[in-house]
């Protein structure tokens, strides 16, 4: 299907489902699930928990605003994805700040920290990359979550792979950074 | 970090997410697309009752009072007459009791004087003196001259007054 074509349907979709047809909805929501889910499920790195809520969350936002919904501007997968990506930020900053209140009082089960070594990696892993800038963000996403060689993003961005792997390079770099730098 | 830790870090490894969950979040997701129709009309709806509970809510006037008024005509006393008017047209006792109406002093006089003059003329002697004292008592100093259109009964007590008020202090 060309981009003009995916276009007009998703222009066809959003005003059915805006009028009330629950199938228009279906489909959008269909076509878009598991791109939103699996890159959620990304972003917070082995958190169930955290990404069953932001799916939701996304989701719910995603229906309550469709109207600001423009395909011309993107796919309704990605526009999707935007909200859940804003979504896991702010669940983020309370989980952050919640972590700090309960490790201020101490830790009274070394073997329970232990456990939740894993779980405390996740979130490093989440918080990174939410702090990331949107650029190095997408570049990470592109190779890593959409599994795209350095050869298929630079055609699909229109750049050269020599750019794209020296931005790959750079966002490696400001992950690792972000990383290590979150408590 | 080394470049293959930081792979694994990025490498997403999850199971996907089941049928059940994603249905049930699709049911959810149905009641905030639905209003959606109705959601521009909303605001208008929400004037238009608001209207409405206005409307009925409105307070009901109180029935209308009736106000009957009665105008009690007020006596007003009668202009006094002209000097030259016929003492006849108008009987002593309203004379009288114009006389006694009038707030002028110099009308009230005046009036007095011609209740005085119709009394007399109509021989009630007691009510002309009575009139004529209270004519001398609004006059003043000027109504104790003695005149020429005076009748015998009020020159009579002009005189009489005058000699009052000469001997008044001849006893101290």
């Amino acid at each position: 299907m060309t981009e003009a074509s995916e276009n007009w349907r998703e222009h066809g979709l959003r005003g059915a489902a805006l009028a009330g047809n629950a199938a228009a909805w279906r489909t959008l929501y269909d076509g878009a699930f598991e791109a939103v889910a699996g890159y959620v499920r990304w972003r917070t790195r082995g958190l169930a928990d955290l990404a069953d809520d932001v799916i939701q969350e996304a989701w719910l936002t995603a229906a309550r605003k469709l109207s600001a919904f423009d395909p011309d501007q993107c796919r309704f997968a990605a526009w999707v994805c935007g909200i859940a990506g804003n979504v896991l930020r702010h669940h983020l900053r309370s989980r952050t700040s919640y972590r700090r209140r309960v490790q201020a009082l101490g830790t009274a089960d070394p073997a329970a920290a232990c456990a939740d070594h894993k779980r405390e990696q996740a979130e490093q892993v989440a918080v990174a990359l939410a702090n990331l800038p949107e650029r190095y963000e997408r570049a990470l996403r592109a190779k890593y979550f959409d599994r795209l060689s350095v050869e298929q993003i630079a055609a699909a961005w229109g750049e050269s792979p020599k750019a794209v792997e020296s931005l790959l390079t750079r966002a490696r770099q400001a992950f690792r950074d972000a990383f290590e730098k979150h408590p | 970090m080394t470049d293959d830790e930081l792979d694994a870090l990025l490498t997403p490894s999850d199971p996907p997410l089941d049928d059940g969950r994603r249905e049930v979040i699709f049911a959810q997701t149905l009641p905030r697309l639905r209003p959606w129709r109705f959601r521009r009309l909303a605001w208008p709806a929400v004037f238009a009752a608001g209207l409405a509970a206005g409307w009925f809510a409105k307070p009901t006037p109180p029935p209308e009072r009736i106000v009957e008024t009665v105008i009690e005509k007020e006596y007003l006393p009668a202009e006094p007459p002209a000097t030259n008017e016929p003492l006849a047209q108008r009987p002593p006792d309203r004379l009288e009791l114009d006389a006694e109406m009038a707030t002028d002093p110099a009308t009230s006089a005046l009036l007095f004087r011609q209740a005085g003059d119709a009394y007399l003329k109509a021989n009630q002697i007691e009510s002309a003196i009575r009139c004529y004292r209270q004519h001398l008592g609004e006059a003043g100093a000027d109504g104790r001259i003695v005149r020429a259109d005076d009748s015998w009964l009020l020159t009579s007590i002009k005189n009489s007054k005058r000699k009052d008020d000469d001997h008044a202090n001849d006893g101290l």
